[in-house]
């Protein structure tokens, strides 16, 4: 039997992509990034770049970005209106981390 | 009374459709000023997609290419890519589309399975690629990079505008192949499907008459092209004047955007597709899509609750379930007053089309008996490249005609099981070889999803069966649960014990993140199987 994966989605223990992380943007892309290589991917050993475009180059399906979004959500306790779901705002971890912290921020 | 310009348009003597081109020449023209494709935003006009197609089919000709000749089209998604599929099609060539997301193992696969001539193609997605050797390569975007492996490589932008001296007209007439398709089967790796223009053209006719498609209409495309269902929007709106609106991407919000800022009004999709739109319910209970005046569903089986929640959320919206594979493109359709009758029901024959309900004997099947659904009509394409073996299994003489004439009439053996109601209307029961075998009962690994699919934490869930000694096969499911949800596979057990008899309950339930899909969205059962059944059978 598999584990049921979405019960580890709360934690981020384990992700060391960004050590030298002193800001709250590298941090929450640390957090994202962790997310999609570990648990949407499985592919520990992916580095993702904060502008590869996710989408387009096939790292993401768009099934893989609801289900990310969900973890955002549940992550960072902030709400993400299904339309805001689009190629600006999840287009490269740089852009999905500038939405995250708008969403901080308000 | 119809409108004069409606009437002006219909008094117009058309060209005969023989083949592709002759779709575009007819519409250049009624409508030539018409949008044709809107991509990124900015709309393109069929004077602009008859001019550009024209230009390369030419510049193509320059470089060599006969009649016949394979060209493999390797493009995201744009306007590019459509008028590479028109140009290669009046040029006389075949065009081969090849789905963006494939990496250069399967690219290299497809290109020499079919001896791939001359390829149209992204720069970005030839940066380091080593293929099989062509002819030229026509590249879009910045920086082509060298390829050793082909001849020439030109600039795909400077071919769009070149002038042309060759002349405008066809080669190709509607016996010629138009286009290979590459889709995967159970084993193996991806066979291409010949599909003639004569193929293309009828399947064009027969689903924008039953879609009742004029040049009114804005259709989403968010298949790809590689895909016979998703190159069919493309073919209807060519051959009515409409409009095709390719999508930023397939993510909810894009998807709502296109829907609205566009005023869409058809929208092709397989059963994912409805689980993006579906993330946006809320903002579409506030603010229906009044212009949508159609969907359509193929490429598997809607599971109910989306199509409940369809109907209530898209109340002006007319919901065709379809059936088709790819060997003879569309089978049946469900008009949409029929839809009540629930997402199994794949409606009845399309236009100028015979299907069949056959049993193993060959024999028709009465009303109740499930029979291997069997396909006669002018969307039968030619049979797989290169594969005689396959060709001859699945394109066999039609077994009803007289013995005169049913060689030279081939037809189509599905390898899905359905059954026919007393009113005739077909439903789906499963693929054959997917057919699971448990306790003397004989399963359908969609029926046993439906049953998942009705307990609420459930998000995706796929079926089959595995080798067990004791029930001959056990039913094995993979599921995924909605974010936030929580549930144990005993729990999801006991859930389906409540509502269905034991044999139909899942035995062995695996819980995963997501439940894995094919390239071109459908859930990949024959993956699954391969990954999780224990014992092959």
């Amino acid at each position: 039997m598999l584990p049921n994966k979405g019960a580890q989605a709360g934690s981020t223990e384990g992700i060391t992509n960004s050590p030298k992380a002193t800001n709250r943007s590298s941090e929450v892309i640390s957090v994202v990034r962790g997310y999609i290589a570990r648990d949407l991917l499985q592919r520990i050993d992916l580095k993702l770049n904060d502008t590869v475009r996710l989408i387009e180059e096939g790292f993401l399906t768009s099934l893989q970005t609801v289900d990310l979004v969900m973890f955002l959500q549940h992550h960072f306790q902030v709400e993400i209106d299904p339309e805001e779901v689009n190629e600006d705002n999840f287009g490269t971890l740089a852009s999905i981390a500038a939405l995250v912290e708008s969403k901080l921020d308000e | 009374m119809l409108p004069w310009s409606k009437v002006s348009s219909m008094s117009k003597i058309r060209y005969p459709e023989f083949t592709v081109y002759h779709l575009l020449l007819n519409t250049l023209d009624s409508n030539r000023d018409g949008i044709a494709i809107v991509d990124a935003g900015r709309g393109y006009s069929y004077a602009e997609l008859g001019k550009q197609a024209s230009s390369l089919a030419g510049t193509l000709l320059e470089q060599g290419l006969r009649r016949g000749d394979r060209v493999g089209i390797y493009l995201e998604k744009c306007w590019e890519s459509v008028v590479a599929i028109l140009a290669v099609a009046q040029s006389g060539g075949v065009f081969v589309n090849i789905n963006p997301l494939l990496k250069e193992g399967q690219v290299h696969h497809i290109m020499a399975n079919c001896g791939v001539r001359m390829l149209i193609a992204d720069s970005a997605k030839l940066q380091g690629t080593s293929l099989p050797a062509v002819e030229a390569t026509l590249c879009r975007g910045a920086d082509c990079p060298p390829l050793s492996w082909s001849r020439k490589v030109m600039a795909l932008s400077e071919a769009l505008e070149h002038a042309t001296r060759h002349p405008t007209a066809t080669s190709a007439m509607e016996n010629d192949l138009a286009t290979i398709i590459y889709t995967s089967g159970s084993t193996g790796r991806p066979k291409g499907i010949m599909w003639t223009h004569h193929n293309l053209v009828a399947g064009a006719q027969i689903v924008s008459t039953y879609l009742e498609n004029s040049c009114e209409d804005r259709v989403l495309s968010v298949l790809p092209f590689n895909f016979d269902y998703g190159l069919s929007q493309l073919t209807t709106m060519v051959r009515v004047g409409g409009t095709l609106v390719l999508p930023r991407s397939l993510l909810p919000g894009d998807i709502l955007h296109s829907l609205r800022q566009d005023a869409v009004t058809g929208l092709a999709g397989v059963p994912p597709v409805w689980t993006l739109l579906l993330q946006n319910r809320r903002s579409l209970a506030r603010q229906p899509l009044t212009h949508l005046r159609y969907i359509t569903n193929s490429g598997g089986m809607i599971p109910g609750t989306y199509l409940e929640q369809l109907r209530q959320l898209l109340p002006q919206t007319k919901i065709y379930l379809m059936y088709g594979l790819t060997e003879a493109f569309r089978s049946t359709y469900l008009p949409p007053e029929e839809v009540h009758r629930g997402p199994a029901c794949i409606g009845r024959a399309i236009p100028n089309t015979d299907i069949w309900v056959v049993d193993e004997e060959g024999r028709e099947c009465a009303p109740g008996e499930v029979g291997e659904l069997v396909h006669r009509g002018p969307t039968v394409a030619m049979g797989y490249w290169g594969d005689e073996e396959k060709t001859q299994a699945v394109y066999r003489p039609n077994p009803f005609a007289p013995p005169e004439t049913r060689e030279a009439d081939k037809v189509v053996y599905s390898g899905d099981l359905v059954k026919r109601d007393e009113e005739g209307f077909l439903y789906f029961v499963g693929r054959r070889d997917e057919l699971i075998k448990t306790e003397g009962y004989r399963v359908s690994p969609q029926e046993v999803e439906e049953l998942l699919y009705s307990i609420p934490a459930i998000h995706e869930a796929a079926v089959f069966g595995e080798k067990d000694p004791l029930l001959g096969q056990r039913i094995v499911a993979v599921v995924s649960l909605k974010n936030g949800s929580h549930c144990v596979p005993e729990e999801i057990r006991e859930l389906c014990s409540q509502k269905a008899p034991h044999y139909l309950v899942p035995r062995v339930i695996h819980l995963l993140r997501e439940v894995p899909k094919t390239a071109t969205g459908k859930i990949d059962r024959s993956r699954l199987r391969h990954e999780y059944a224990k014992g092959q059978d």
